[in-house]
């Protein structure tokens, strides 16, 4: 990895994109684009929490479903309960993290086509249970959810208000995720997702790794649903379904590049929810077309650019320095190879 | 009594087309190592061609459900060749394949929307004969479609465990590499078990419409349960594929009545516990499917 | 049976009786040896002889269908493969398992799992301890791979690297993993007359530093020359077992390879 993506410019560069992104409200004063950053925010800590487990050589398809637990969670303690959402918050996210740490036990055993169909049904099942339970208001949902208590002067009752606590909250996820990432566990994880055989025999306990990796990024889900029920102030099961939220989430973080952790699901997202919109628009509002298109993009990236977006980047700047040492010699990279090469996603990955 | 009978005759009806399904999928799981989860979306392809050749084009119902076939099959073969034969060999395939699927199956949920419009289809007035036996209220409909079913299956075998293709099937699901070296093209039999699976998500379909509701979340609602049996019976195993199709129609049936919608969960747990103790499910062999 | 953890009487690790059934198939029937404290034991036998089993019981990789494992005088038959890394057994694979995206310093850096001592949290606030962890173990690493002559290659990315450097990167994983125990199966596969010859010195380097290892080789040569004692295997069980001279004049050893070209006793 070269140029801009390197390494060690990596935490500064993230401080610029930070502070410009933070003063997109003084320009934008439409309500709905704001909106439309909310949703990235939320979408991408999303997809980060799916890359995570991604990483390890799992792909969960339930990452919604845990998403809508947190949501649930918090919208009941402060519905019923009355509790204030900033205490909400915490709790919801333990809670999910209580759920994920009991199911995850069980199913983390079996990677592979079990693991994602066991994801797969949780998401689907996720619907129906909370759909059949009417304390939970069933298929309609839970409304009225009241939006957080002011600190101080700030006072929650405009988008951008919301938009600046997403902010905060983004921010504390990618700082708690990329801690992870540079640790042991998340060198574990790494080591899990190439070789499980060579992690095995380097001393890592796969389970247990596993399991981390899939509790941390299921509370990390929850937190984000307890702040999107409070954004809403509506949540409803479909909400959180596997049709098509959960597919999105896997989209955001491929399209963006799965071989990067936190730049990827953030420019997939972005790029999406935005694009979602426009063609939303150019269709007139008829959403099948919406997906239709949304599904016709996700297969062209993946057959012509399987490492996403940000593979690009690095071409470009293998490029540049190719041309920078004059050229020639071997020819430059070819486009293919270099793309191949790119991003560090899982490979290889063989049954113990 | 008659209750009960009732309920196991509308589960092996259901339970055969999961069978079929069930099938066809674990012919492209084992083989292809390609996680479809699209192949819902086929199932729901093969009712709407039916309906459509049926009462759009006025053709005779068998000829409309041979149409439904060709038509997924086709779909399935494209499918492999326009998108999967790229993704299979990429490096971290497991996750484009399963991305890919899941953009197709977007497509092709939401495409049948402005082309055949939301409102719910039926073919109503084929094979509309029906008695009562003992209480029992039985349709000549589901008796075809259980007919078909269990001669569908019985071919399926025949083709897998007797003639060339089928052991050309079974050498490449145990070991592709092996199978290359016994000159079997991997490729060629890849496309083949894409198209045969699709055909068969397709028949399902097809033999699902008269008797059922046709719409659009048909598919979506489908592929849970066709995955849970393909687990319960085991991933690479046909067999496997018919024991966990039958089950899960029967326990789906009584559960419906006795539990309502909550029965899915309750088998979902119970399976989780099977797959607990028996990871690769009760007739499978291999573990590391897609691992 | 058992005898005190490190006691220096008692074998390093015994292999007692040992049984590995795949399904039908008897990959290793009833097997018994020891393995002596700082000696190099070689174990040979033709293809499916079942030597890459015993190792893969041995790590824990396979569960043992009958028999008991003893290392160090404790019983580690039903641990699994991380927890017996724990204990001190090392081990390289067959094939080059390698994390092949990744730098060859990094393969030696993750390889130090168990070594990092410093909590998660730690290193989630930045403090300065786990950084300084952090580099000491990059420098161990270094370290590790002067020591095994890949000092020059450390920043290439693996899998450019030729098959003979990624046989070595191999062992210097295990040996990241601080292991009193080294397992090698067929370390010298593939590799050419000098590369054979750094292995086998590096080898010899290993055992120097009090490391006790068992490898699995066929290049006959190689193991006559490294190893103190060698067990010959057939159809898992063992059919010889002595120094390397009475292996060599072995009539029933001989009688195993007979037909087996590839393996010539004398090359
Ligand atoms: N995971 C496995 N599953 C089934 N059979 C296996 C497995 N591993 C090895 N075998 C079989 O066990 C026998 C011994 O294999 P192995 O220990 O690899 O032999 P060697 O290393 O001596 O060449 C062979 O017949 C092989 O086919
Ligand atoms: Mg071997």
């Amino acid at each position: 990895m070269r140029g801009f993506l390197s390494k060690h410019r990596r935490p500064s560069g993230f401080l610029v994109l930070l502070v410009a992104f933070a003063l997109v409200p003084l320009w934008v004063k439409s309500p709905y684009y704001i909106d439309l950053l909310v949703m990235t925010m939320v979408n991408a800590g999303l997809a980060m929490t799916f890359v995570m487990l991604l990483r390890t050589g799992l792909i969960s398809l339930c990452v919604a479903a845990f998403w809508g637990i947190g949501a649930y969670a918090s919208a009941v303690l402060s519905v019923n309960a009355g509790l204030s959402f900033w205490i909400c918050l915490p709790l919801s996210t333990l809670i999910t993290a209580a759920f994920a740490l009991v199911i995850g036990y069980v199913i983390i055993r079996n990677a592979g086509f079990t693991f994602i169909i066991m994801t797969t049904v949780l998401a689907l099942l996720f619907v129906t249970v909370v759909g059949n339970i009417k304390a939970l208001g069933g298929y309609n949902g839970i409304s009225n959810i009241p939006a957080p208590d002011s600190i101080g002067s700030i006072v929650f009752d405009t988008k951008v208000d919301f938009f600046y606590l997403g902010l905060v909250i983004l921010v504390v996820v990618v700082l708690i995720i990329s801690a992870f990432y540079s640790s042991w566990a998340g060198r574990a994880w790494k080591a899990i997702g190439f070789n499980p055989r060579l992690a095995q025999s380097i001393g890592v306990n796969v389970f247990r790794y596993r399991l981390l990796s899939f509790v941390v990024g299921c509370a990390i889900a929850g937190l984000l649903g307890s702040f999107y029920a409070h954004y809403q102030t509506y949540i409803n099961p479909n909400v959180f379904n596997l049709f098509p939220k959960t597919i999105f989430i896997q989209v955001y973080a491929v399209l963006g590049g799965a071989g990067f952790a936190i730049l990827g699901p953030l420019v997939g997202a972005g790029l999406l929810t935005f694009l979602t919109e426009t063609v939303t628009v150019v269709v007139q509002d008829k959403a099948e077309y919406t997906f239709m298109v949304v599904g016709a993009l996700v297969i062209l990236v993946v057959v012509f650019l399987p490492r996403g977006v940000l593979s690009l980047g690095e071409y470009f700047a293998k490029l540049w320095a190719w041309a920078r040492r004059g050229g020639g010699r071997d020819g430059g990279p070819q486009p293919e190879q270099t793309l191949k090469s790119a991003g560090a996603a899982p490979e290889e990955a063989e049954g113990a | 009594m008659s209750v009960i009978l009732q309920l196991a005759f509308d589960g092996l009806t259901i339970g055969l087309i999961y069978v079929i399904l069930a099938a066809g999928l674990v012919l492209i799981l084992s083989v292809t190592e390609i996680f479809f989860v699209a192949y819902g979306m086929f199932f729901m392809w093969g009712a709407y061609a039916a309906w459509y050749c049926e009462s759009g084009l006025g053709l005779s119902y068998p000829v409309a459900v041979l149409v439904a076939v060709a038509v997924t099959g086709v779909f399935g073969l494209l499918s492999y060749m326009l998108i999967f034969k790229r993704l299979q060999h990429m490096e971290g395939r497991f996750l484009v394949t399963v991305t890919g699927a899941l953009g197709l199956s977007l497509i092709l949920e939401k495409a049948v929307l402005p082309i055949f419009g939301t409102q719910p289809k039926s073919i109503p007035g084929i094979f509309t004969q029906a008695w009562r036996l003992g209480g029992v209220h039985i349709e000549l409909k589901k008796l075809v479609l259980i007919g078909v079913g269990l001669l569908v299956t019985l071919v399926l075998f025949w083709i897998y465990e007797k003639t060339r293709v089928g052991r050309a099937m079974r050498a490449v699901s145990s070991n592709a590499e092996v199978a290359a070296l016994h000159g079997i093209r991997p490729m060629w039999v890849y496309l083949l078990v894409m198209g045969l699976g699709c055909a068969l998500a397709g028949l399902a379909g097809g033999l699902f419409a008269p008797a059922y509701n046709v719409h659009s979340g048909m598919g979506a609602n489908v592929i849970a349960n066709v995955l849970l049996m393909t687990m319960l019976g085991g991933m690479d195993s046909l067999l496997g594929a018919v024991v966990g199709g039958l089950v899960v129609g029967q326990v789906l049936s009584f559960g419906q009545y006795y539990f309502g919608q909550m029965s899915i969960v309750y088998l979902f747990l119970v399976i989780g516990v099977i797959i607990y103790f028996r990871p690769n499910g009760l007739l499978g062999h291999r573990t590391d499917l897609g691992v | 049976m058992t005898t005190p953890a490190g006691s220096s009487n008692g074998p390093l690790l015994r292999v007692e009786d040992v049984s590995k059934h795949f399904g039908g198939l008897v990959a290793v029937n009833h097997l018994t040896f020891e393995v002596e404290e700082g000696e190099i034991l070689g174990i040979i036998g033709p293809n499916g002889a079942g030597k890459s089993t015993i190792l893969g019981v041995i790590s824990g990789f396979y569960p043992a269908t009958a028999g008991k494992v003893f290392f160090e005088g404790q019983d580690i038959t039903n641990l699994k493969s991380h927890g017996i890394v724990q204990l001190g057994i090392g081990r390289q694979f067959q094939a080059s398992t390698l994390f092949m995206s990744l730098s060859v310093l990094d393969n030696v850096y993750y390889g130090f799992h168990l070594g990092y001592k410093t909590p998660v949290w730690n290193r989630l606030l930045r403090f300065p301890s786990a950084l300084r962890e952090e580099r000491e173990l990059r420098a161990r690493g270094a370290e590790i791979l002067d020591q095994m002559g890949l000092g020059a290659v450390k920043n290439e990315i693996t899998k450019n690297l030729p098959h003979g450097h990624q046989r070595i990167l191999g062992v210097c994983i295990a040996l990241a993993t601080d292991p009193k125990l080294l397992l090698l199966d067929e370390p010298m596969t593939g590799m050419n007359q000098t590369e054979i010859a750094t292995m086998l010195e590096l080898v010899r380097g290993i055992r120097e530093s009090g490391i006790t290892i068992v490898m699995i080789e066929h290049n006959m040569s190689a193991v006559m020359s490294l190893c103190d004692r060698i067990v010959v295997l057939d159809h898992g069980q063992e059919i010889a077992e002595g120094l390397p001279w009475e292996i060599r004049e072995n009539d029933q050893v001989i009688e195993a390879y007979l037909g087996k070209d590839e393996f010539l006793l004398d090359d």
